[in-house]
């Protein structure tokens, strides 16, 4: 009796989830649509200042106004900066800088090895939920999830015998959906923690917002999102794409021959090498990477130059390997592996050039930061002040919402801090518990916006799966997962709030009035 | 008899290219080379600063020392500035975004069937001179000769059934090595002239170089180029690359049929639209490219963003033909033919990541001002004042050798100028002639240096039809025309000091006294 209900809620569900790919997958080709969503941006902006939009920033306190780029000035402004927006696309440098490491790694046959070693040792239930913690462990390391993670996630889904988007899915959703949970604290941490206190200083002078304001909060996150992205992928996503009938080859799972232990454990020292390097830099004092200006972790050179790192640690374990398996015989067969990684990311390329120009339009507009101020200025006359809970839960939607648009959590952060922060504070909560509410919303929205600056990339390595994967493809497979986390994790925080638990170390709830 | 001792000497000078190129090719792959190549800046920047290697700087008057890369700070900031210096270096936008329009041309037809038809119209002899002439007259619009000239030479060659690296060489050695001569005034010529006015004011406060001071020269040197440059495609490379062999396929010659003549009438029309916009914005003094602060054509939103119109006449007249002669049916054509590019790319972005490394380490080293700044007082100490002719060729001598470490026109003349101008004028000669010298060997070796910024590129086109070519191959073909371009060139501004013809309007050889 209880499941078939459920049954036919899931198949309206998943009629809804086609009906959105469909529509998704009739629009033209992504690149083609960041150029009319750029053209789009441009009369909008037209439109927008004729009618005269305008906010005052929280922070500064100046009047912002919509720039007309359909005029002479904007049309110049466009023609010379096309480069400039190009190369400046932050995604790009990092996922070309990135994959000239990795190519050898994954040119090398080390990258296949070690997925055949996890899949051989890992029971099959478990590599759901070991991709989407992965997924969520890789927030440390700023965006290198999005590179290296998301598509070794479709490649292990593949090689298991599994539908290799649906590890794609659970990889993007540990990373993108569950942004905001972590174990590790990392720089997002220090940066939204240093626009919180900011803020918070309106109220209260002299305030300190630490790194770790939602530390437990967090740690909390990751079991959830873990728990719920597992069910999402084994219940929903599974279930709907069915087996893979591409024409992708699954890595064979054969055990592994002689030859490619020895790559294994050549490879494994070289990395352990590697990491003993990097220790005695962060952790001894004076080490040589350490900032003698700031000399902590996080202020480190290891952390703030992780890219250089990531392809370091790609060219030396795939060397490694290479040389011991004997895969690798001159500089010939490395650098051509270089090329032909490169090579894959080449439609990439040509939707970052599009997405590139689309986004820099868009922040030229100031039509971002207008939305923000003024949604924030709505909730704020709800006249929700007697229920905080609600106004919480506002919150984290309002956010979600943003987050569609303004995809950068310090940018959102800086517009939406300086209103929430000090309104709830009057109220008696604490500027971490906002923080953290915040949070939940900038997360779950991140997987279904294609202007997520990497929404471009995740759709190139679906692409390789299932070639006629578009933009609805993507929105309807991970839909059900922002859908799950943005009932639970709002569900978590309101059962936060209820128990009174603090959101991390030394960080109440309410705050003395 | 003249035919047997034409002869002998060719064939030990071409014995000695052939040499060059082996021992270019001996050398790893070109990539690998970059990356040991950095690594030996780094070594040589501990040895010259443990030296204690220093100079004064000629217009600051500041002293600049041999920046030591092999300390923790050095690491650091190789380190940090790993993804910046690879998207900072300005070929990579440049490149990808040209090709990404010019990509369409190509991919349509429209490229191949303009080539047959040039093939078919114009007389195989006037070839030759042409893409030497056309490359010459490409730096008026600043580095697009690289990008679109060069491997349409290469096209243009190979579709007539010469091969394909003598068209590329010809159109090499007209871009780069007659990089200084030209018909028009471009940027650079006010670049330079401006270097030059400060440096001739330290002797004469009221001094001015003239944008147009080397025009006349320049002008001539566009035809001296041009012989020159044909003469040794003709008797020195085309015997020494005989006939092609490689494995890419020719453009086939047969007419143009109905749908091709269809598509080319439509990208004919769209060309003459696109250039009559641009004109009616360029030409009327408030048309909508000028820039107002500024309404020369050289400011206008037209040169400024160069690049963006060379993609869009690559796109448009490429969509026009495609659709014309049906080719071209959707929007994922056209974005599969910017995907198709950008995949011939990869090999150049990899190159461009090392190359753009090992650039960036030497300009931090500051070796490249040094060896400038003492090799410019040596020739101050050679006692040459008596001979200003022999003087005079020593700094063509000198600054072809500089070039090949600091190939920035401008960067080395900021270091050369305040040396050598006031030095000359002191002479009597004027710093228009000293000018026109210094280019002289500002260009000629720019096709035979690593160190140029397009040098990789090059080498990527030259891969697509040879791809076991190395630096060695490349450098081999280019240095018979770096050795005549200097011969030439050098004995053209003899014979111009001797015959006492002006530089330019307004510029004699000799200062009044």
């Amino acid at each position: 009796m209880s499941s078939s209900p459920a049954a036919v809620n899931r198949s309206f569900f998943q009629r809804f989830l086609t009906v959105i790919e469909r529509i998704g997958n009739t629009l033209p080709n992504p690149s083609t649509l960041f150029a009319l969503l750029a053209g789009l941006i441009v009369l909008l902006s037209w439109v927008f200042s004729k009618m005269g939009v305008t906010a005052i920033h929280p922070v500064t306190q100046q009047e912002i106004v919509v720039v007309n780029l359909f005029n002479l000035e904007g049309l110049h402004r466009m023609i010379v900066s096309v480069v400039p927006n190009f190369v400046g696309f932050p995604p790009l440098g990092t996922v070309l800088a990135c994959l000239v490491g990795i190519a050898v790694a994954e040119r090398s046959g080390l990258i296949t090895a070690a997925l055949r070693l996890i899949v051989l040792a890992a029971p099959p239930r478990w590599l759901a939920p070991l991709v989407i913690f992965g997924g969520i462990l890789s927030h440390s390391g700023a965006d290198v999830g999005y590179v290296l993670f998301i598509p070794l996630g479709a490649a292990m889904f593949h090689a298991a015998g599994r539908h290799p988007l649906a590890g794609l899915a659970a990889a993007f959703a540990g990373v993108s959906g569950g942004f905001s949970a972590n174990i590790v604290l990392g720089t997002i941490d220090v940066l939204l923690a240093g626009i919180t206190q900011a803020a918070a200083e309106v109220v209260e002078p002299g305030v300190v917002i630490h790194a770790t304001a939602n530390w437990y909060f967090l740690i909390g996150a990751s079991v959830l999102v873990t728990a719920v992205g597992t069910w999402v992928t084994e219940k929903i996503i599974e279930p709907r794409l069915g087996s893979y009938t591409g024409a992708a080859e699954p890595e064979e799972i054969k055990p592994l021959d002689a030859l490619e232990k020895r790559g294994l454990w050549t490879s494994a020292l070289a990395t352990l090498g590697l990491t003993a390097l990097i220790l005695w830099g962060t952790l001894t004092e004076n080490g040589f990477l350490l900032d003698p200006k700031n000399p902590t972790l996080l202020g480190s050179y290891f952390i703030r130059g992780l890219i250089f790192f990531i392809f370091l640690y790609g060219l030396v374990a795939g060397l490694a390997y290479g040389l011991g398996a004997r895969t690798l015989r001159n500089d010939n067969d490395v650098i051509r592996g270089m090329d032909s990684s490169i090579a894959t990311m080449a439609s990439y390329i040509v939707m970052a050039f599009f997405a590139a120009q689309f986004l820099a339009y868009f922040n030229w507009t100031n039509l971002g930061t207008i939305l923000a101020v003024k949604g924030a200025g709505l909730i704020q006359s709800m006249n929700l002040q007697d229920q905080p809970v609600v106004l919480m839960v506002t919150l984290v939607f309002f956010t979600a919402a943003v987050n569609l648009v303004i995809g950068s959590a310090s940018a959102k952060w800086t517009l939406l801090a300086p209103i929430f922060v000090p309104m709830f504070m009057l109220l008696g909560y604490t500027p971490e518990l906002v923080q953290a509410s915040y949070r939940v919303g900038d997360s779950c929205t991140n997987i279904i916006t294609p202007l997520m600056p990497y929404f471009p990339l995740i759709l190139t390595f679906a692409v390789r799966y299932v070639p006629k994967a578009g933009i609805g493809t993507l929105i309807a497979l991970m839909m059900p997962y922002s859908i799950a986390f943005m009932i639970s994790w709002t569900l978590m925080l309101i059962g936060w709030i209820l128990l009174g638990l603090p959101v991390g170390p030394g960080a109440g709830l309410i705050r003395p009035l | 008899m003249s035919n047997v001792t034409a002869a002998a000497p060719a064939s030990a000078f071409q014995r000695f290219l052939t040499l060059v190129e082996r021992a270019g090719n001996a050398l790893p792959h070109p990539a690998t080379l970059f990356v040991a190549l950095a690594a030996i800046v780094v070594l040589a920047s501990g040895v010259f600063s443990a030296l204690g290697i220093a100079v004064i700087h000629p217009t600051s008057g500041q002293t600049v020392g041999a920046v030591n890369l092999m300390t923790a700070a050095g690491v650091q900031r190789m380190i940090n500035e790993l993804v910046r210096n690879f998207l900072a270096y300005p070929p990579l936008g440049i490149s990808l975004a040209c090709l990404m329009g010019i990509g369409i041309a190509e991919h349509s037809g429209l490229i191949g069937a303009c080539l047959r038809l040039v093939v078919l119209a114009s007389p195989a002899k006037l070839i030759t001179p042409m893409v030497v002439f056309a490359g010459v007259m490409s730096n008026a619009g600043s580095e697009v000769g690289y990008v679109l000239l060069t491997p349409l030479a290469a096209a243009l060659f190979h579709a007539l059934g010469r091969h394909p690296l003598l068209g590329l060489a010809a159109a090499f050695a007209g871009v780069s090595g007659g990089y200084s001569a030209n018909l028009l005034v471009g940027s650079v010529d006010a670049l330079l002239a401006g270097l030059s006015t400060a440096a001739a004011q330290i002797v004469d406060p009221t001094y001015s170089v003239a944008t147009y001071a080397n025009y006349y020269f320049m002008a001539a040197s566009t035809v001296l180029v041009t012989v020159v440059g044909t003469f040794v495609t003709e008797k020195i490379a085309a015997p020494r690359l005989g006939e092609y062999r490689g494995n890419t396929p020719r453009e086939e010659l047969r007419p143009i049929g109905a749908a091709e003549k269809r598509g080319l009438w439509a990208a004919a029309a769209t060309i003459l639209i696109l250039t009559a916009i641009v004109l009616w914005g360029v030409l009327p003094s408030d048309g909508f490219l000028v820039n107002p602060k500024s309404p020369h054509f050289k400011d206008s939103a037209f040169m400024v963003g160069l690049v963006t119109f060379i993609f869009l006449y690559g796109l448009l007249p490429g969509i026009a033909y495609g659709v014309g002669a049906g080719t071209i049916k959707n929007d994922h054509d056209v974005m599969g033919g910017m995907t198709a590019t950008m995949k011939s790319m990869a090999s150049f972005i990899v190159l461009a990541f090392f190359a753009a490394q090992f650039i960036a380490y030497f300009n931090w080293t500051n070796l490249g001002i040094i060896t400038a700044v003492s090799g410019a007082e040596l020739i101050q100490r050679l006692g040459l004042q008596e001979m200003p002719v022999l003087l005079m060729i020593a700094l063509v001598l000198f600054a072809g050798v500089v070039n090949i470490l600091i190939s920035s026109a401008s960067a080395k003349w900021a270091l050369l100028a305040p040396v050598f101008i006031p030095m000359f004028m002191l002479l009597g000669y004027s710093p228009e002639l000293v000018q026109g010298a210094f280019r002289v060997g500002d260009s000629v070796t720019n096709i035979i240096t690593p160190l140029m910024s397009y040098f990789p590129l090059i080498l990527t086109f030259i891969n697509k039809y040879d791809p076991k070519a190395g630096i060695g191959t490349l450098i081999a073909t280019m240095l018979p025309y770096s050795i005549a371009f200097t011969i030439a060139w050098t004995l053209l501004l003899v014979a111009w000091i001797t015959l006492g013809i002006p530089m330019g309007p307004d510029a004699p050889l000799f200062l009044a006294r």
